[in-house]
């Protein structure tokens, strides 16, 4: 397991002084490997926070270009990367927040074909994405991999979180069973930093020991009226990712 | 029995309405709910209905006292 640094040990002061995470929770992150499916709105708040936080490495996937209409959310990206790869635009955002991590970029749609190969090495997953078929391509990679899930996702003023752990909670096909047609989803741009937020916060309290809250849970976000209402969700016998009566796993 | 409904974010309201309380008939199902608020069948297919805190199926039974909240599926990022 890699020590603190006398330099980590500045950087993070105000982390460690946090009772439940101390040297030792911050050498758990800095030990921990997640990998952030999605450089958009989500992915753009949830990998500043945990870049900023010393998780020790970090790969940000994500195949497409930043555009002008990227840029009410994606704050990771700044007009001087119209054009340029999401990935090449994270990676150098992400590398002058922290220097002392290992960063990489993959410029990569993620499919059948390639999710697991390029999962197999993390120790978390976090879906940062904007369509659901790519999130049920991750979903069954977690479960064949047993890796966590950090499930997140947007529409105007409203998110949703949960948080998937393999062979302990439903999955996300367990939750949602019909969806909708793709379409040009409407985001504030806070919504996705809000959500992310609570995405990355999720994953370090998976990494230094706390249950993540939102484990087998819905949270609900209406950033409109500022709610916030979370919900149980069961495993469907009957999944098509996890459920026993498909052959799957049972806890 | 009476059911009492919250409905969160862009979902269709009736009235405008995010909170509100039904009548309905003994045994009525979360289905005769959508069919109250005239959802169709496909913006049904995109609700996400919890009963007392725990997501539920659609042709889950209703009971007397019920809280059901409905939020919609979402995928943005």
């Amino acid at each position: 397991m890699e020590k603190l640094t006398k330099s980590d040990l500045d950087r993070y002061d105000r982390q460690i002084i946090i009772e439940e995470i101390g040297r030792q929770g911050q050498e758990k992150l800095k030990n921990a490997r997640v990998t952030i499916v999605g450089a958009g709105g989500l992915g753009s708040s949830v990998s500043m926070y945990l870049v900023a936080a010393g998780i020790g490495e970090i790969t940000i996937i994500d195949g497409d270009s930043v555009s002008l209409s990227n840029l009410n959310r994606q704050i990771l990206h700044g007009e001087s990367a119209i054009g340029k790869s999401k990935v090449e635009s994270a990676i150098r955002r992400l590398k002058d927040i922290n220097s002392d991590i290992i960063i990489k970029g993959i410029c990569d749609k993620v499919t059948d074909d390639n999710v697991l190969a390029l999962m197999a090495d993390s120790m978390a997953i976090i879906d940062c994405l904007d369509n659901f078929l790519t999130r049920f391509i991750l979903n069954r990679a977690a479960l064949k991999l047993e890796i966590p899930l950090f499930f997140g996702a947007c529409y105007g003023f409203e998110g949703r979180v949960s948080v998937i752990i393999p062979g302990k909670t439903p999955c996300l096909e367990c939750l949602l069973k019909s969806i909708p047609p793709p379409e040009k989803v409407p985001v504030l741009g806070a919504t996705p930093g809000v959500i992310g937020a609570i995405q990355a916060t999720e994953v370090i309290k998976y990494f230094i020991g706390i249950k993540p809250t939102l484990a087998g849970k819905l949270l609900l976000y209406d950033g409109k009226n500022n709610m916030y209402e979370t919900i149980e969700i069961s495993r469907d016998p009957d999944c098509r990712a996890c459920g026993t009566s498909h052959g799957r796993r049972n806890e | 029995m009476k059911i009492k409904v919250k409905i969160l974010g862009v979902l269709k309201k009736p009235e405008g309405k995010s909170i509100f309380q039904l009548e309905l008939p003994d045994g009525a199902k979360l289905t005769d709910i959508y069919e109250r608020l005239n959802y169709t069948k496909l913006e049904a297919s995109f609700v996400v209905p919890a009963v007392n805190g725990k997501v539920k199926k659609p042709s889950h039974t209703l009971s007397e006292n019920d809280e059901v909240l409905l939020s919609m599926t979402v995928g943005g990022g």
